[in-house]
């Protein structure tokens, strides 16, 4: 008579079986995801740059060289934390915000769709804005968590101490 | 234990999607029902991974219910649902990022659906795998109807438009597949917010009692 306890243990040890194939199953397509989001992610906020020069971020912070930069940074959402990347037009005097993309959320889906829809027209209508003239948007109804937490990423973005003395490495 | 007397396959299939849909009837699972309705394609995402979960654990269950002990009965079910929902998040990454990227969050919980524990529990654990599968589909296919209708409803209402983004799980050519209503009918916003989709969810499910209970007071 086996023991249960023994029967337990065999199906955890067949469960992990399941999990540890159905990972290195998925891992290669999984990683290549991830990268191709953030290759489109880059090329939607400055333009196309395929191949993607080296990456050289100081701080969250990466001078493409050409008069822009790219920061990344994690924003309190309404769900947990939001992952994004802006890309930032090196203005002498008010750097001006080109495009924010997201790179990882746990908002509600549905409300905050938003978040991931291309040309979406409140994001679009961030473009083009200085720290000065950002606090002008108003949050988005149905999702005034989630955009405000938008719209502190972005001003957060815009304050990087760094970016007003950035320097291109290449 | 044996069920003393099986109702044949097709009554499974007719209690699981009417007399006794998870959704509408027993009211189970209705927290990533009402949280992902809000379109046609995240709903029949979450309804096509529910049910493949559903299927792997029903099925499962069935195949090892003589040797799982008694005493680690719920902690077995809830491993093996979990085992398969954490498969379902994986293949939903690496076959459709997009949508993953959009309802990841519910589809992780699919391992809390009482829905998937109650099907398991209370009829794969007494019968044979060829049945549990049957019932697993049936049950799923209830649920399916339930998620769809809802989202229709709620795109419809909300956006104005009907199978938008069907690229995200079909591929590009999917992407024709957008009704949209003529003129520019804005929408409803409440349609897409929880309190709409609790309106929404009360108006079907009153429906769905007076079409099952026609001529009972």
């Amino acid at each position: 008579m086996v023991k249960p306890v023994s029967v337990f243990v065999l199906l955890v040890a067949l469960c992990a079986l399941v999990l540890a194939l159905t990972h290195s199953a998925t891992r290669g397509r999984i990683e290549q995801n991830r990268a191709r989001q953030f290759v489109d992610s880059v090329n939607a906020l400055v333009g196309q740059q395929e191949p993607l020069p080296t990456m050289r971020w100081r701080d969250d912070l990466w001078h493409l060289c050409n008069g822009k930069a790219l920061i990344r940074g994690q924003t309190r959402g309404y769900g947990g934390p939001i992952s994004w990347l802006v890309a930032v037009d090196l203005e002498p005097g008010a750097p001006q915000l080109l495009g924010f993309q997201t790179s990882g959320h746990q908002e509600t889906p549905g409300i905050a769709d938003f978040l991931t829809r291309k040309d979406d027209p409140w994001l679009q209508q961030l473009r083009g804005r200085n720290s000065q003239n950002m606090a002008q948007v108003a949050t988005l109804t149905g999702a005034t968590i989630t955009s405000r937490a938008v719209l502190a990423a972005v001003a957060d973005a815009l304050a990087h101490p760094d970016l007003q003395n950035v320097q291109c490495e290449s | 234990m044996r069920i003393l007397s099986e109702p044949p396959v097709s009554g499974l299939f007719r209690d699981g999607i009417a007399a006794r849909n998870p959704a509408w009837v027993q009211l189970l699972g209705l927290c990533p029902l009402l949280a992902v309705s809000t379109s046609v394609v995240n709903a029949l995402a979450l309804a096509l991974a529910s049910g493949g979960v559903l299927l792997g654990a029903n099925i499962s269950v069935s195949l090892l219910r003589r040797w799982i002990p008694d005493f680690a009965r719920l902690p077995g079910f809830v491993l093996i649902i979990a085992t398969f929902t954490t498969c379902a998040v994986l293949l939903l990454e690496a076959y459709a990022f997009d949508l993953y990227l959009r309802i990841a969050l519910f589809v992780q919980i699919i391992v809390t659906n009482c829905m998937i524990l109650g099907r398991v529990e209370s009829f794969a654990s007494r019968t044979s795998p060829g049945r549990a599968g049957a019932d697993a589909l049936a049950t799923a296919g209830g649920f399916a109807l339930a998620l769809l209708a809802m989202g229709a409803a709620r795109e419809l209402m909300g956006r104005g438009t009907l199978f938008a983004n069907m690229d995200l799980l079909f591929g590009p050519s999917a992407a024709t597949w957008q009704l949209t209503l003529p003129g520019d009918p804005g929408g409803l916003l409440i349609a897409l917010l929880p309190p709409g989709a609790f309106i929404l969810a009360g108006l079907l499910l009153g429906a769905g009692r007076a079409l099952t209970n026609k001529g009972q007071p």
